[in-house]
């Protein structure tokens, strides 16, 4: 996008959510160090649901190498990635065991701050190994928020923080 | 049980089936299935999926190669395709198919019809069989037979693969004979959320028609676990899967025809589905 052509935007961005300010989630996440012979990093997937309906509003993170497995991260596929794998920015390589931070501003597509119950989900697939799927209500419009979720087997622990 | 056991019980019920009219699922001759290795898969490229076909009563155990020349697959785009590589078994059958389109395949095998006449004889209650058709049954079936039916049988068993996004035209109803209109897309059924299947004869619902789902892997556990319904008013049957793995669902429907050839239709399907997990 052209520098020019940035602020209109921000501003009708601003219009139509009439004056409410979306919140941004942050999302901390953990890749756990696993000490087995035929270790290889996990396919990882960060996506959100509105409760109830059938596809994703959006993914937040994919990490992956070959597409070929984009399908053992069984409900991204299903609720976001069939429908679009190559994610705009926020596809990438396969992450080394690590905490890692992801953020998103809780707008729809026009701008508009989201408000209700949502789900971030979080999905990891390893190759030879588990799967782990993390599913958890946010609630948004109703100020900060913070969630846990205790650690499975490909993913460690995670807290979701929702701000003011 | 001994083999003669065996056989005498399965008598018994094919003439229980016959005595209140109707032919229950389990009474019939072996289900026919087709299945995947895989239901959905991604990537750019042209995958290979490769699908195993056998007669059996344990779901998904080997018993019986079918022939593969009656396979028709129909690609997302509506192109017919044929049949590549395969091989028949005595136990099973195996065919390889490349996935070159985005979308939904459709995968069925479809027997010609085929005939089977009962009667019965004397004072016994336990119908006698023969595979012919009425004109062929009228020479060979004995003076004093009583009870003389004859079914045409129109059998065949279908499956569904999807590479990225699924599409629905390849099973959208045309309209025409007898249809299983999947209103969940048959690619999409998962743990604890709600299947819901359409029965429809020249595209109107069709109410009774006799449906058994069944979980795979009936050799490994002591219950079949088959949920059994029959459509209703609308022609619908729903139900909810709580086992993740490859399903087979078998649906029965008789009606009568006017035909030299046979008194009654009876026509069954077979349909392999995935179950995938949350």
């Amino acid at each position: 996008m052209k520098k020019t052509s940035l602020l209109p935007a921000l501003l009708l961005a601003a219009g139509l959510s009439n004056g409410v300010q979306a919140q941004n989630v942050s999302v901390e996440l953990q890749l756990p160090t696993i000490g087995s012979g035929q270790y290889k990093r996990p396919y990882v997937a960060v996506w959100v649901e509105k409760k109830g309906e059938r596809r994703a509003l959006g993914t937040l993170a994919v990490w992956h190498e070959d597409k070929k497995w984009l399908k053992d991260m069984r409900r991204w596929w299903r609720k976001a990635g069939r429908y679009n794998p190559d994610v705009d920015g926020v596809t990438g390589a396969t992450r080394p065991p690590g905490t890692y931070q992801l953020q998103w501003q809780a707008e729809d597509s026009q701008g508009k701050a989201l408000s209700g119950d949502y789900l971030i989900c979080l999905e990891a697939a390893r190759e030879h190994g588990n799967r782990t799927l993390f599913k958890q209500v946010v609630t948004l419009g109703s100020g900060a928020q913070e969630y846990r979720i205790a650690a499975g087997d490909e993913l460690g622990p995670v807290t979701i923080k929702v701000g003011e | 049980m001994s083999l003669k056991l065996k056989s005498v019980l399965k008598a018994a019920a094919l003439s229980a089936g016959l005595l209140c009219g109707g032919w229950s699922v389990t009474a019939q001759a072996h289900p026919m299935w087709i299945l995947p290795a895989e239901f959905n898969v991604s990537g750019d490229e042209s995958t290979w999926v490769t699908f195993d076909a056998s007669a059996s009563h344990t779901v998904f155990g080997y018993d019986k190669g079918v022939s593969l020349s009656y396979v028709q697959i129909y690609s997302p785009d509506g192109d017919k395709n044929r049949l590549r590589s395969f091989f028949k078994g005595a136990r099973r059958s195996v065919f390889d198919l490349l996935l070159e389109q985005d979308g939904t395949y459709k995968v069925s095998l479809q027997r010609p019809p085929f005939y089977f006449t009962s009667y019965k004889v004397g004072n016994s209650e336990r119908p006698k069989r023969m595979m012919a058709n009425k004109i062929e049954a009228a020479s060979q079936l004995p003076k004093n037979a009583t009870d003389v039916k004859t079914l045409m049988i129109d059998k065949s068993s279908v499956a569904f693969v999807t590479r990225n996004a699924p599409t629905d035209g390849v099973y959208k109803p045309t309209g025409k004979g007898f249809e299983l209109n999947p209103m969940t897309h048959p690619n999409d059924f998962v743990v604890g959320e709600e299947v819901v299947i359409e029965a429809l004869m020249d595209g109107k619902p069709v109410a009774g028609v006799e449906f058994e789902v069944t979980p795979g892997g009936t050799q490994y556990r002591d219950e079949r676990r088959s949920l059994e319904l029959v459509s209703d008013s609308k022609g619908r049957i729903r139900f909810t899967p709580e086992q993740a793995g490859p399903w087979l669902l078998m649906a029965d429907h008789e009606m009568s025809i006017d035909s030299p050839m046979a008194d009654l239709r009876l026509i069954q399907r077979f349909v392999t589905f995935e179950v995938i997990p949350e």
